[in-house]
């Protein structure tokens, strides 16, 4: 996965709690500034509930909330340390100091 | 514009319907129509994965890869059939490579069918259910089929250019339609009818059938490319590499998924 995947950031916006789809693609625009189309948006909530990465949860109404499963919170932490990992590498690289 | 976006949403496959397709459609409409092409590419993207549909148990996810294993043999057997019978239509060293293709590639096909197809339950009721639907599925083609035979057979001058397009096209369409519905009397049975192969098998079928889709599409393109560029060879090798691409995706999500067995 990379720092702009969809699946990588519906994990990060999941890291908080439980939400519904319309709720990550807003916590999603606050990360990145833009929403992820419909498309992508629940192809990735698909495939991160094929590999047990999310699990849904009971509905209210249309909207269905999921969760990170203890496994999809191991993987988005492993995830993240590799990319902090890589993204301080560079920084220092170009001889900019990590903020 | 809802009603457009309600329209692409229906054209998801029914599982992914039944789990997101509200939210979807509500997601496609407060974006508006600018939402529109990543939803198709979406429908498109889900199409070409069924291995990670929302489902129920991982057997019911072995079923949709060997449903979508029997989709692409079927689909490269066309294909090959369509380049061995326009055989006079091709140039010469795709005429050279037909038999090549033909035997090659079919072995490959009918192997990879072997191992992805999902094995009859061992019971009467079973083997009732699936030729009941088996009957529902293959009747149209089959008549249209035998039509086209029978025309052909019965002394019937068929020379005259809208008779034989038309019979030329009769048979076709039963063959397409019979390639298209095949797949669907194994969706129509479901778990109560057939099981099917176990992981290993069901991936080494699958990679089979992306070998003899590779094989064959190459063989069409290397043979176009060598005697000047031949649309019919050219789309057809493009076709059956689309096939490979398809195999080699499904593969690609088999290997992340959680291990079944």
């Amino acid at each position: 996965m990379q720092a702009n995947d969809a699946q990588t950031l519906v994990l990060c916006a999941l890291a908080d709690g439980p939400l519904h789809g319309y709720a990550i693609n807003t916590a999603i625009e606050e990360l990145t500034g833009e929403r992820l189309g419909p498309g992508s948006l629940y192809g990735a909530l698909t495939r991160l509930e094929s590999k047990q990465l999310i699990e849904p949860l009971d509905g209210q109404g249309r909207q269905r909330p999921v969760r990170l499963t203890p496994q999809g919170r191991e993987v988005l932490e492993r995830e993240l340390r590799t990319m902090a990992r890589l993204a301080d590498a560079g920084l220092r690289r170009l001889g900019v100091n990590p903020a | 514009m809802s009603v457009i976006a309600r329209s692409l949403v229906r054209l998801y496959p029914d599982a992914f319907r039944e789990r997101w397709g509200a939210m979807v459609e509500d997601e496609a409409r407060g974006a508006g129509w600018k939402s529109w092409p990543n939803l198709v590419a979406g429908i498109a993207d889900m199409w070409l994965h069924p291995a990670l549909w929302p489902a129920d148990s991982p057997a019911q996810r072995q079923r949709r890869v060997a449903t979508m294993g029997i989709t692409v043999a079927l689909a490269a057997w066309f294909l090959n059939h369509l380049a061995a019978e326009q055989a006079d239509a091709l140039p010469s060293a795709i005429t050279d490579a037909r038999t090549a293709i033909t035997h090659g590639s079919t072995l490959l096909l009918l192997l990879g069918l072997a191992l992805v197809a999902p094995r009859p339950r061992p019971t009467a009721a079973a083997a009732l259910l699936l030729l009941r639907w088996a009957l529902r599925r293959l009747a149209l083609p089959t008549a249209v089929g035998t039509a086209a035979v029978l025309v052909v057979h019965s002394g019937i001058d068929t020379t005259p250019p809208t008779l034989r397009v038309t019979v030329l096209a009769a048979w076709w369409t039963a063959l397409a339609l019979g390639a298209i519905q095949i797949p669907r009397i194994f969706t129509g049975v479901g778990a109560e009818a057939v099981v099917p192969p176990p992981a290993r098998r069901l991936r080494a079928g699958v990679w089979t059938l992306a070998a003899a889709s590779a094989t064959g599409g190459a063989a069409l393109l290397g043979s176009s490319a060598t005697d000047g560029l031949h649309p019919l060879a050219a789309t057809l090798g493009v076709g059956l590499l689309l096939l490979t691409a398809v195999c080699t995706g499904t593969l690609r999500d088999l290997r992340e998924l959680p291990p079944v067995d």
